[in-house]
Parts: structure tokens; C-alpha cells; sequence
């Protein structure tokens, strides 16, 4: 056990102490992208294609790969001195950035390296039906005609579930590459703009008649409650009501009556004290299942029964 | 889960109050969160007990845990199998992989046929994307690298957890360590990344020992998710304590993040507004600018309620459970309260899913119909089917809701002929019942008939017999109601009713009162309105049920006499005072005697004469011979028979010490050890006497290894086994002595002490029970003073902002009446059962600050911030009535008074009044000068409170007063010598007689050139000019003391039965080689007479000695009182020598000191 002074210099410094830190990109990968910056700085598009093609395609070949770094972004890290920072440029975005503002030789060049396996990814996708597959030839080869393709189906996919704002997020790069406007057509603009209208990003006359498809809202409706927050975006469910003051069932969540004592007397300490914080524990319910944390292990109910 | 199917972690259910089982119920999110992709459900296990690393300087954080706490497991069940493992990860994996090493940090977020988790590894947070399947890793994101240490050794980062959020293509990652990271899943690119501080009181939750307290870690944000909706992205990381809101798309943020404060957790986000939820309140606030456009009002909870758990959204509405089993619908357009309902369950955090409502307490899980889902469905079977038993008994429990009882009883009978042994329609048609009768006390005789027979549950007896007292109270059917509290107190001494019963009764939001106080108070009403020949037959009736229980346990007994304290019960407290007395438990024997009286020595003069025949006995035995002589005194007053034994037993030991003359004086130097200053090493808090003539004098004292001491009237110490105090907070301590019973106060905890088992040197069984008023043994509030009109210092504990609910908000302890004390938290007024410190009643109405005092059976709360005088019921905490309050500021109260002071306009005079809130009358009034400063051609006036009951006032044209505040009487009106430059006044209360010590401004012309004269050192010793003994018997002037050149310093706490007074000064003089040389005068007084019984001038003493208070022991049967200035002993021998030692005192002034 260390002293008190001792404690108090660590806890001192932990004051201004930012616990977290983002991790910046390995020298090897970096140079990467340097490389390819003075490759076309020196107008050697075709080495500088390779160079980004490859970085945005970089994989782990299975979870036993080695290279854990394979695939991973970081972010280009920028130095401030402000008490919350903020960052916003990742390597690979701009990897993406650079093959969208290469010349249209350079990216014929990107085109003719990467597009036929682009292709041939995106019909394996369709024929699958596969929209993680999708995602992936977006990923990997964005700028070639089968990246822009994947890109306005994966928007339109998103639009039409009621999701425009990702519609939009997915549209912003694809709308700034004329290579992109010209294989897809003008139509794209107008999709990303209405996708902007819609999720309010652009506020417009049009916004008014902007159609809420807000998933959170239709609670009422709300069959299961599989995780914490209700849904992946964790604004609860909207399906509360008022109960009846008689229950249908209940189960003890704790081991024993004597555990129960104990837990009750805490809280009756902590109500007393005005400090009773909320339980660590939040049931779901799966179809007819319930399950529950208790104080040792984690019940399934039958939630008709309660047995 | 079928527990063959699936080994589980270690029960924990019978190790006791261990931190392990405190820790999953409210202190591990990961342990707690599960989650489900609709195949399978996964948590995490392996999570082992929340420590804290030891910190060292050089090695920086590292513990001493085995190395396996660094990882967890993640857990994959099958739901279709119920529960058969599918797989695991990390530490409980079957084979070993890439995640071998990983603590999962929350459960996965399923997502289009992935999970999303966060994990911690080697330092670093990551983002693994798993197939749910197998559980395969398809690929992994580093989010951040941790810089304080792995998240088993870092509390706060291991209670949190953390977990992903997605929305509209971006996973939102809080990692819990000081950083939100966005990615685009699709590209699986990072999209913006935050940092912000971690939260700087995090070294306040390292307590003195250096550990964490898993109380103060509970006081946080309860979960770190983000939660998103439209563009906006709100986190509240628990390590940071503040809300951030950031742009989704860019990551910024839209409005400057927020402090927690009493905050609890973020419900969510509902048209265009984010609602916070915090322990009392809810906010809601605009989140694109963060501006706050509602928040609940102060009668959202009642006294004592608080929220319970995490609520829910329905329609336009948020459902907040509540403590008190109470659900509160709030409308999210303007935090205005659409209606409440008080279930039957326990409130804790809720999911409404399918049309019902599920909720997680502490310690049950239960499961409720809506209503909106359940009306509909019932309506259309019956339709179908008119006699369908299940609808028919859910439509009964929907009008049992709306209170249409008739109603529900006319569908509970169809379905009883369904189903006539149907547990649940007997148990519908009782609460139906019980509804009407709630409606009309009075109450159809056929249906008070009818339920007696059916009610089978005791809460519901409970609030039936209520009822039935409530209505024959109405009615003046006081016969019929002492009837029903005799059952009434049967059933809750033969049943332990939780308190959920006790507030179904009461029907009060703002008020909370036990059973039995609910009963004691109702008796209480009852004897009131009952004239002579009731109360006789009344008395006969208690004391036939009383009878039966003689031979019953003494928890039984205490119960019930309580319960019928108002009518005496003679035998029963004769039968009590029996086994007090035999098993030695003199304070319980006190306590037994005062009841609930106010406890002070003129409300015990009115105690029914056997009760002050037994504390007669009990005072006797704890050898209090004064205060049992008072009641003897007070018994004969009221022509008791038989007291010549009671007075010579009590006379026993209570003659005055005579202290004869010659007095020798034996002067010792001890040799200093080291350089410097020795200090007495004795800390004096407030201590006051509301009654007991025994412990006049007494004080609460730290010194040396104790921190809580009493010291006697004689200077001996007491040590009091205390733990958990250090001698930094003794500036903060107070006390109350009342009788046997000693009230140690400090900010937001109350001990009792137990004072017959100090005075019998039974210290270690002395402590009687602690209650903290923080939860977390933190203090709530700070013990400040200021000085007021008359340069006295007045004090008070103002809450500390972040608990109080308001900032005027004050904690005061006091009165302490005969089985309770007082206490004023805030706007909430507590009764406290001496017994055992727990709540007889609390009512949240109460002032949030201000004087209490009791009369009769009234408590009353002076608040001159509120410019109001609130009266409560001191038996059941009713607000009786309020009243205006225009005398000004509080300076003191004592017994049922109140001193004020109203200073005029320009502070040069001020009006002083001392009045009975109770009757409104005033008492004494006195308009005079002030200590004002500004004043310098006029009177000048200085006061002091003294032995924390009289008011002293001394004006520089010698006008003395002193009045008693406690009789509310003027004791003395004096003229003495002007005192021109009167400065300051001091005073103390030294056997028998006011000593009052004025000082008048240093005359320096007088003073030597070649010497500087010491008078005054720290708070405790004080110049003083001349002396003035005031008796208080007849408030005349005793004698007076005036010195001949210089003033002289006198010690404030010397203990009162001294008998003699001494007074120092030090005289400081420089050779030219700046060598000084300190000489010390000492002046012995004699207390009785003001005669100077030795001085002694120009003692030469150590010279870096600055030591000029005084310490005095009185040693009573030796006849000597030793006084210690630093290292100088004086020894005063009364009535001579009795040994043969050279009385010549030495002179040590040769001696060096050994350095």
C-alpha cells in the first residue's frame, strides 16, 4: 500500500489526464500512402494506383493472420491543444480521396487494374443477395464502376428502409467523383439531395414534407426487446404504458432469501440517503423467452408462465 | 438457463454483505447487459470483484491480482435449445484464438448477421466484428490505446464497460476510456474520433485507506451508451461525468458538453428534445442547442421517494419508476405530471414490450399487463364470450383501476361462480372493497362486515383497520377506535408489515411515517378529543389488552407500551422498567421513563409520577445524584408519598467538594524535548446540555488518539471507540447531550452515545448507532459560523450545493426529546428512534433551513429565510399548521424558545427578542447598540451565548444583561463600570456562576518599549481586562476582578468544577544579540470569591515556548488541581500538604531546553 501523498500525485496528475489515445498509423502503412502521394506527385499514376488500390483492399486473411493491422484504418492524427480534440481525417479516407481526385487516365489505370475483380465481386454479391458482400466491393474498390454501383444500391437500399441520412452518408463521396456522375448519371445527384432533404442534413423547402420513417417511434409495435436500449441506435422503445397495479408474475433475482435481506437493506440504505442508483441489470425479451440477469447467473423464462 | 447445460459463475448468496453481490446489482454493466440476435442470447462471465489498483510512484499503476482477471468471457447460448452453449470466447474459450487475451467489455451489439464488440487487449481498445454462428473474429478496429493502466485495476472503466451504437450506417463507439470513435460500418472506415478528460473527482473516490468505495463509485452516470437519433449523437461516459453531444456526420459537437450534477442517465431523445434523468427530477433539453426547456417540479417525488430505476417512453409520455412503488406518467411537452400509480411490485429498471410492462428491481423481477393493450383484448373476448373467467377477472382489475369498484365487484362476483375458489378473485374483491371503504371511512357496516371476514393478507388488515380508526375518529366514536388500534397494534407487533403498507395508509406524498408511529399518533388524537369518564374507560380498555402481554418478550412489550403511551399504560412500563433495571440498561430505563417527552427538566416535572419515580431509579444507578434530586424535588412538589429513601439515595455523592484553605502551590518545569511548541493537543467542539444537571460542563473533545472524547466536569477524558473519524474533521463536530444520551453530530452523520456506560467507563459498549445521511459516509455539508450584530459567533451546517436542493438548504440535528431526535435535511424533517436510529417519521415539507424546537406534541421549525414557522405532529410528522415569522435572524434557541435579533437599517441598534413560537408570545425584548465597527461616538454592544442556554449582553456604558433563553426569564440587569473601549467579549459557565472576560482595546502607549506582552492564543485563550462572575441563581454579581496595569489571557474551556480560575499572560523581551527571553505571570483565582489565591510573575520559561492556554484536571479526592501551561506543571494542594515534600515551589528558570 503506498502512502498518501503518493496517491494523491497519481490522482493529480489523472486530473487533466485524457485516459484513452488514439493510435497512429503504423510508419510501414503510412509510407504507403506517402509513396503514393510522390508517385503522383511525379505523375507515375499507374505506381500510385497499385500503391492506394492495395492499401484500400488490404485484408486479414483469417483471425489466425498475423498482420492484425490488415485492414484497419487510423485516424491522420491532428494536434490540438483543446480540452475535448477532435478527429476527422482517417488514412484510408484519404487513400480513397486521392484515387477520386486522380486524373481520368490515372483512374482508367485504377479502373483497368481493379475493375474486373471489382465486377466479378459485385454480380457474386447480387447472386447471392449478400449486402455484407455489397458493402465490400464498396469498401474495397469504391472508385471503380462497380464501387459506384455497389455504392447507389446500398443508398437506395437505405432510403427506402427509411434511413436517408445513411443514405446520404453513403452518397456524399460518390456525388463529389464526376467519374462516378457520368457512369451513374445525373439521377445520383438528385437521389443524394433528396436523401439530404429527408434526413434533415439539408434543410429545404422540401424538408416539410420530409416522411419520418423513425423506427423508435413505431414501438408500439415492438415484439422483442433484444438488447439494452431497445434498438441498434439505443433510444429506447416507445411502447410504454401503464401498468396494472397487480402483477401477471415475478421471480426473485437474487440466490437466496438471505441474499435478498442483504440487497434490501443496501437499498433501503442508499433510498434513505437519497443516492439509490439505477439496477446494473435490464432484462430482454426474444419471442416467448425472458431473459434475465440475476445475482449468479442468467435466467431464460418462459414469459407466458413466468415459469 | 438450465444450469446442467451451462457451468455458472460462483454463487454468491451466502457470504454475507460482501461486495461481489452489491457490486452485480448495481455496479457492473457488463455483468448486467445481455444481449440477443433473436437465435442467441450472449453475455459476459467471468467478471470478478471491482478493485483499484495501488498506485506507486515509481512502478505507476499495478496491482497484486492474479493475471486472469485481465480477460472474460463471452458467452453464446442457444435460445431454441433453451439455453445450450454454442460458444465462447476469451478466457472461458475452448480453444484458444486471437481473443484468448480479451476482456469483452459489454455484450455484442447484433447487427444484419454480425455482432459488433468491444474488447479490451494488451492495452489497447478494440472494435471485433464476430461471426454470431461460431463466433468466428471477420475482423477487428482499434479504437484507442489505454493510458491509466488495464481495466480490471481501473474501477471506473470496469464498472462501466462499454458497448457499440449504430445508426444510419455509423457504429458509435463510447470505449469508456476518455474517447467516442464513429466508423462508417459499411467502409469500415473511421469517421471521426473524440477525446475529452477523464473525471477530475476521481481521487475523491479513494477514501483514507485507499480504497474505492463501491457507494461513491454508484454516484455516476448509470451507462456510457451512446444513444443517437437524427443527426445528433449523445454520450454520457462514465469516466468523464459530462453529457457530449456530437454531429453524427462530423463528429463536432453541437452545443458545449454538460456536468452530470444529480443527473442519473439519459433516457433518450424524442422530438428534438433529450430527456435526463437524475435522482429527484427529470430535464429535458433542446439537442440541437442544449438549451433546457423543462424540468420537473419539486412535487414530483415525495419525502423520501426517488427514482428507481430506468423508465420508459410511451406515446408522448415518459413512465418513471419510483422508490415508493409508485409510477409516474410525465407528459415529455412540458415535465408536467399526467398521473401516477402505485403498483404492487417493486419499481426498478423497466422494459414495456408486447403490451406489458417488465421490471428489474433489486431484488424481484415482475411482469404487469398495460392497461391501453389490456382494455381492448378484454373487451373483445367478452364480447365474444361474456362469461369468460380470464377476461372477466382483468376487466375487474382494469375498473379496480379506474376506481369504478362497484363495478369490478359485480364482474368479480360472475367470476367467482366461475371459479369460487379462486385465490385471485378473493384477493380482487378485498382490494376492491377496501377501495370503497378508502372512499367513506365510515363505511357500510355490511361491508366492514364482510371484508373482517374475507381479508387474509396483513397489509391489507392493516389499512383496513386504519380505515375503520380514521372513520371512528371522524365520528367520535373514540371507544370504537381504541377498539380497533388494540387490534391495529396486535397485528403489527405479531406481523412485520413492510412499508409499503404504512404509506397506503397514510395517502400522503410528502410524508412517510411508520406503523407504529401512525399508531401512537392516533391514540394520541383520541385521548385529545376524550373527556374525563372516556379517558377512563379508555385507560381500563389499553390497560385489559396491556395486561395480556406482560409476559410477552420486551420487544413486544416496548412496541406496544409505545403504541399507548398516550394513556399511560402503567403496568406494562412498571413491567419494562423491571427488566431495565435488572439487566442493568440505565439509559433504556431513562428513555423508558421520558417516553416521548420533550426531555427537558421543566417537561419532566410534568411526567406522570411513576414514570419519574422509575427515572428517579435509573438516574440514581447511573449515580446522577443532581438530576435525580430534581425529580425527587419535582415529585414533592406534587406531594409524592414515600421519598425520604428516594432523596437519601440520591443525595448520595452529591455533596459539594469542599476545597479548604491553606493552598500550596508545587511548580514543576518539565524539560522540553525538542524545539518548538508543545501543544495541549485538545480540541474542543460545541457541546450543549438540553438536560441532565450530571453532565453540566461536560465536552465533546478530540486529543491525542482520540478522536471522539468527552471530558468531564474535572478535566478527565473519556475516549470514545469511534472509528472512521480523523482529527481533520474535528472542526466539524457538535454535540447534544440529553440525560444518558449523547448525540455526536457531524456533517451528514449523527452517533448516539450511550453516557451511563462512559460514566461507568464502559466505553467500548458505549456506542449506541451511527446513521449517515449521505449513503456514502461523505459529508453533506460543512460546519460554518458567522459572526452576528454583537460579534457572536453563530453556526450552522449549510448543505453543500450539490446534494441540497436548494442553496439556503441546512442540516440540523436537534431537539433530542425523550425516545427520538430531531432532524432538519434540507427541506425534509426527520424523527429518529434513539433506539435504533431508524425513521419514525420524515416529512419533506418541512423549511429548508431553520430552527427546531419542540413543545408539547409539537415539533416547529423556525425559518427566517422562509419567513415562516412550521408546526408538525411530533408523534406521526403531520404539518400541523404555518405561521408568519417577522423577529429577523435566529441567534439561539434553548428548550421550547427562540432568541432573535432584527438589526435596523443601518446595523448601528438592533431589537432582541426572545419568544415561544408556540404560543407567539414574546418573552423578553430589548432594543440596543450593536459591535458595530461603524459606531465610534456611541454604546457599543457585545454579546455571547453561554453553556449554549444563556444570552449574555455587555455594553461599553457597563449595561449588563443575561437572559435565560432556556425559561425564557431575564436573569440579570446589571450596571457595572463603563468599559470606554470595550473591544470583545468572552464567557464560560464555571461552577455555578457566568464568567464573563470583556477586553478593551489595547491601550499601546501603556504597554513597555522593551518587552511585547501575550495575551491571546488561537480560539480558545482569550485577553480579558477584567472579570465578572454573575450567579446563576440570583443573576447578581458576584465578584469582579480588575487587574492593576496589563490585561491578563484566560483558557475558554477550563473545566467547569474547577475551582480555581487561572489566568496567563508572557512577556517577550530581546537581548541585543535578539537572544529573547520569555517570562510567564500566572494569576490563580478562586472561583468562589474572585480572591487571588496565588500569582506568581516573571516564571522565565523556555524561550521558543509561545504556550499561554491552560490545562486544567480537577482531582476531587487528592483536593488538587493541576494546571499545565507548556511545560509548566502547577500543582495546588487545598488544605494543606499531606506528604512531607518541600512545598517551596522550584524555580526552573535556569533550565535550557534539551535540544
Amino acid at each position: 500500500m503506498c502512502s498518501g501523498p503518493a496517491v494523491a500525485q497519481v490522482f493529480g496528475n489523472m486530473r487533466t489526464m485524457v485516459s484513452g489515445r488514439f493510435i497512429e498509423a503504423p510508419r510501414f502503412i503510412e509510407q504507403e500512402l506517402r509513396d503514393a502521394e510522390d508517385a503522383i506527385e511525379q505523375k507515375q499514376y499507374s505506381d500510385a494506383v497499385v500503391r492506394l488500390g492495395d492499401l484500400l483492399q488490404r485484408e486479414r486473411a483469417d483471425a489466425y493472420d498475423d498482420d492484425s493491422l490488415a485492414g484497419q484504418d487510423f485516424f491522420l492524427l491532428e494536434e490540438s491543444q483543446k480540452r475535448i480534440q477532435h478527429q476527422s481525417m482517417s488514412l484510408l479516407r484519404r487513400a480513397r480521396d486521392i484515387i477520386g481526385g486522380l486524373p481520368p487516365a490515372a483512374l482508367e489505370t485504377y479502373e483497368l487494374q481493379y475493375g474486373p475483380l471489382a465486377r466479378r465481386s459485385l454480380d457474386d454479391a447480387a447472386a447471392s443477395r449478400d449486402w455484407n458482400k455489397l458493402r465490400d466491393v464498396r469498401r474495397k474498390f469504391f472508385h471503380t464502376k462497380a464501387g459506384y454501383e455497389a455504392s447507389l444500391i446500398l443508398a437506395q437500399q437505405e432510403l427506402v428502409s427509411g434511413h436517408p441520412l445513411s443514405a446520404s452518408l453513403l452518397l456524399d463521396a460518390v456525388v463529389e467523383t464526376p467519374q462516378a456522375i457520368a457512369h451513374l448519371g445525373e439521377s445520383l445527384k438528385s437521389l443524394h439531395e433528396a436523401a439530404m432533404h429527408l434526413s434533415g442534413r439539408e434543410p429545404s423547402e422540401r424538408s416539410a414534407e420530409r416522411y419520418s420513417v423513425n423506427q423508435e417511434s413505431a414501438g408500439g409495435e415492438l415484439k422483442d426487446y433484444a438488447l439494452f436500449g431497445a434498438t441498434p441506435s439505443r433510444n429506447g422503445a416507445s411502447a410504454g404504458q401503464m401498468p396494472l397495479g397487480n402483477l401477471r408474475w415475478d421471480l426473485p433475482v437474487t440466490a437466496s432469501p438471505r441474499e435478498a435481506q442483504v440487497v434490501e437493506e443496501k437499498a433501503n440504505e442508499l433510498i434513505v440517503s437519497g443516492k439509490l442508483p439505477p439496477p446494473s441489470w435490464m432484462p430482454i425479451r426474444v419471442g416467448d423467452q425472458l431473459l434475465m440477469r440475476t445475482t449468479d447467473r442468467l435466467f431464460g423464462v418462459d414469459y407466458r408462465t413466468g415459469k | 438457463m438450465d444450469e446442467e447445460q451451462f457451468p455458472l459463475d460462483s454463487i454468491i448468496g451466502d457470504e454475507g454483505p460482501g461486495g461481489l453481490l452489491m457490486q452485480r446489482v448495481w455496479n457492473d454493466l457488463p455483468y448486467g447487459q445481455v444481449s440477443s440476435d433473436g437465435k442467441r442470447v450472449f453475455m459476459i462471465t467471468d467478471l470478478s470483484e471491482v478493485e483499484i489498483a495501488q498506485f506507486s510512484p515509481i512502478m505507476g499503476i499495478r496491482g497484486t491480482r492474479p493475471a486472469d482477471t485481465r480477460t472474460n468471457t463471452l458467452v453464446a447460448l442457444d435460445l431454441e435449445t433453451e439455453g445450450k452453449l454454442q460458444w465462447r470466447l476469451g478466457k472461458g474459450a475452448d480453444q484458444a484464438s486471437m481473443l484468448s487475451d480479451a476482456f469483452f467489455l459489454g455484450p455484442p451489439l447484433p447487427l444484419d448477421g454480425r455482432l459488433y464488440v468491444m474488447a479490451e487487449m494488451a492495452g489497447d481498445i478494440l472494435l471485433v466484428c464476430l461471426d454470431p454462428r461460431s463466433g468466428n473474429e471477420l475482423w477487428r478496429q482499434q479504437l484507442v490505446a489505454v493510458e491509466t493502466g488495464s481495466v480490471d485495476f481501473d474501477a471506473v472503466r470496469r464498472i462501466a464497460g462499454a458497448a457499440p451504437t449504430y445508426h444510419e450506417g455509423v457504429l458509435i463507439c463510447p470505449t469508456g476510456a476518455g474517447a467516442t470513435v464513429a466508423l462508417d460500418l459499411a467502409d469500415r472506415m473511421l469517421r471521426w474520433g473524440v477525446t475529452y478528460p477523464r473525471r477530475t473527482d476521481v481521487n475523491q473516490v479513494i477514501n483514507r485507506r485507499n480504497n474505492v468505495e463501491p457507494n461513491q463509485l454508484m454516484q455516476r452516470w448509470h451507462n456510457g451508451l451512446a444513444i443517437a437519433a437524427g443527426s445528433v449523437v449523445l454520450v454520457t461516459p462514465i469516466e468523464s461525468e459530462r453529457l457530449f453531444c456530437f454531429d453524427l456526420v462530423s463528429g463536432l459537437p453541437k452545443f458545449s458538453d454538460k456536468p452530470r450534477e444529480q443527473m442519473r442517465y439519459l433516457a433518450g431523445v424524442r422530438d428534438g428534445k433529450f430527456i435526463l434523468v437524475g435522482t429527484r427530477e427529470l430535464r429535458a433539453y433542446d439537442s440541437e442547442t442544449g438549451a433546457q426547456l423543462w424540468r420537473t417540479g419539486d412535487d414530483l417525488l415525495a419525502s423520501g421517494q426517488q427514482i428507481a430505476g430506468c423508465g420508459v417512453f410511451g406515446g408522448n409520455d415518459f413512465f418513471l419508476p419510483t422508490t415508493s412503488n409508485q409510477l409516474i406518467q410525465i407528459s415529455l411537452d412540458d415535465g408536467k405530471v399526467v398521473s401516477r400509480r402505485t403498483t404492487r411490485y417493486p419499481l426498478g429498471n423497466l422494459v414495456a414490450v408486447g403490451g406489458e410492462v417488465i421490471s428489474q428491481a433489486a431484488t424481484r423481477l415482475s411482469v404487469a399487463f398495460g392497461e391501453a393493450t389490456l382494455e381492448p383484448l378484454v373487451n373483445s373476448i367478452l364480447e365474444r364470450n361474456p362469461e369468460d373467467y380470464e377476461a372477466l377477472v382483468r376487466k375487474a382489475e382494469l375498473m379496480i383501476q379506474r376506481d369504478k369498484r362497484r363495478e369490478a365487484l359485480d364482474l368479480l362476483n360472475r367470476a367467482a361462480r366461475i371459479d369460487p375458489e379462486s385465490d385471485e378473485v378473493h384477493m380482487l374483491s378485498v382490494s376492491a372493497m377496501l377501495g370503497i371503504l378508502r372512499d367513506d371511512p365510515s363505511g357500510e357496516p355490511e361491508l366492514v362486515e364482510q371484508l373482517d371476514l374475507m381479508i387474509d393478507q396483513p397489509d391489507q388488515r392493516a389499512e383496513f383497520l386504519a380505515l375503520l380508526i380514521r372513520g371512528a375518529i371522524d365520528e367520535r366514536r373514540l371507544d370504537d377506535a381504541v377498539g380497533r388500534l388494540i387490534d391495529l397494534s396486535t397485528l403489527l407487533t405479531n406481523q412485520n408489515l413492510l412499508d409499503a403498507a404504512a404509506d397506503e395508509i397514510l395517502n400522503d406524498i410528502s410524508r412517510h411515517c411508520s406503523l407504529d408511529s401512525w399508531v401512537a399518533a392516533r391514540m394520541r388524537e383520541v385521548v385529545d378529543l376524550s373527556d374525563q369518564q372516556q379517558r377512563q374507560r379508555i385507560a381500563a380498555q389499553v390497560a385489559d389488552h396491556m395486561a395480556g402481554l406482560l409476559q410477552g418478550s420486551t420487544g413486544l412489550l416496548t412496541r406496544s407500551s409505545r403504541h399507548f403511551a398516550a394513556v399511560g399504560g402503567t403496568a406494562a412500563i412498571a413491567e419494562l422498567g423491571r427488566r431495565f433495571r435488572e439487566e442493568g440498561e440505565l439509559l433504556k430505563l431513562e428513555r423508558l421513563a421520558l417516553g416521548s417527552s420533550n426531555a427537558t427538566a421543566q417537561d419532566i416535572a410534568q411526567l406522570p409520577m411513576d414514570a419519574m419515580r422509575l427515572l428517579a431509579d435509573a438516574l440514581i444507578e447511573g449515580q446522577r445524584g443532581e438530576d435525580a434530586l430534581q425529580v425527587v424535588d419535582a415529585l414533592a412538589e406534587r406531594e409524592a408519598d414515600d421519598l425520604d429513601e428516594l432523596r437519601k439515595l440520591a443525595s448520595q455523592g452529591t455533596q459539594a467538594i469542599e476545597w479548604e484553605s491553606p493552598v500550596e502551590l508545587d511548580w514543576q518545569s518539565q524539560q522540553l524535548r525538542s524545539r518548538g511548541i508543545i501543544t495541549l493537543g485538545q480540541r474542543l467542539s460545541r457541546t450543549s446540555v438540553s438536560w441532565g444537571e450530571s453532565f453540566r460542563g461536560w465536552r465533546l473533545v478530540s486529543e491525542g488518539a482520540n478522536n471522539i472524547a468527552l471530558r468531564d466536569s474535572f478535566g478527565q477524558i473519556y475516549g470514545i471507540p469511534l472509528d472512521g473519524l480523523s482529527p481533520r474533521d474535528d472542526g466539524d463536530k457538535e454535540a447534544i447531550i440529553n440525560g444518558g444520551v449523547m448525540i455526536v453530530v457531524r456533517p451528514g452523520e449523527i452517533a448516539a452515545i450511550d453516557l451511563f456506560r462512559v460514566k461507568s467507563n464502559e466505553v467500548s459498549d458505549s456506542i449506541l448507532w451511527r446513521r449517515n445521511f449521505s449513503g456514502d459516509g461523505a459529508s453533506i455539508a460543512k460546519l460554518r459560523n458567522e459572526m452576528n450584530s454583537f460579534n457572536a459567533p453563530v453556526f450552522w451546517f449549510p448543505i453543500s450545493s450539490s446534494t441540497a436542493r436548494t442553496s439556503a438548504a441546512e442540516f440540523r440535528v436537534g431537539p433530542v426529546l425523550g425516545d427520538r431526535v430531531i432532524v432538519l435535511q434540507g427541506g425534509d424533517l426527520l424523527a429518529i428512534d434513539l433506539a435504533n436510529s431508524e425513521t419514525l417519521w420524515r416529512n419533506s415539507d418541512a423549511p429548508q433551513d431553520g430552527m427546531i424546537v419542540a413543545e408539547g406534541n409539537q415539533i416547529a421549525v423556525v425559518s427566517p429565510n422562509e419567513k415562516t414557522v412550521k408546526f408538525f405532529d411530533k408523534l406521526d410528522g403531520r404539518h400541523l399548521k404555518s405561521e408568519p415569522w417577522d423577529y429577523g435572524k435566529i441567534w439561539h434557541s434553548a428548550g421550547k424558545h427562540v432568541l432573535c435579533e432584527l438589526p435596523s437599517d443601518d446595523g448601528r441598534s438592533c431589537v432582541v427578542t426572545l419568544l415561544d413560537p408556540f404560543s407567539g408570545e414574546v418573552l423578553q425584548e430589548l432594543e440596543t447598540s450593536t459591535a458595530s465597527r461603524s459606531i465610534v461616538d456611541g454604546d457599543r454592544t457585545y454579546g455571547q451565548i453561554v453553556g449554549s442556554r444563556y444570552m449574555v449582553l455587555l455594553s461599553s456604558n457597563g449595561k449588563l444583561i443575561v437572559w435565560d433563553v432556556q425559561a425564557g426569564s431575564v436573569l440579570s440587569d446589571l450596571d457595572t463600570e463603563p468599559l470606554e473601549d470595550l473591544q470583545r467579549l468572552h464567557a464560560m459557565e464555571l461552577g455555578g456562576q457566568l464568567i464573563l472576560l470583556p477586553m478593551n482595546r489595547p491601550d499601546q502607549s501603556k504597554l513597555p518599549k522593551d518587552a511585547t506582552l501575550q495575551t491571546r492564543q488561537s480560539s480558545n485563550h482569550h485577553t480579558t481586562d477584567v472579570v465578572y462572575a454573575i450567579s446563576l441563581d440570583s443573576g447578581s454579581l458576584r465578584w469582579e476582578l480588575q487587574f492593576d496595569d496589563f490585561p491578563y489571557g484566560c483558557t475558554l474551556d477550563q473545566p467547569s468544577s474547577t475551582p480555581i480560575l487561572l489566568l496567563t499572560r508572557a512577556w517577550s523581551t530581546y537581548a541585543t544579540n535578539h537572544a529573547r527571553t520569555v517570562k510567564l505571570d500566572v494569576q490563580a483565582i478562586d472561583v468562589r470569591n474572585g480572591k487571588v489565591i496565588h500569582e506568581r510573575l516573571g516564571q522565565t520559561v523556555p524561550s521558543k515556548s509561545n504556550e499561554i492556554q491552560t490545562r486544567i484536571t480537577v482531582k476531587p479526592i487528592q483536593k488538587r488541581v493541576i494546571g499545565q501551561v507548556s511545560g509548566e506543571i502547577l500543582t495546588y494542594r487545598f488544605g494543606g500538604s499531606d506528604d512531607e515534600d518541600d512545598p517551596t515551589p522550584q524555580t526552573p528558570a535556569d533550565q535550557i531546553p534539551n535540544d
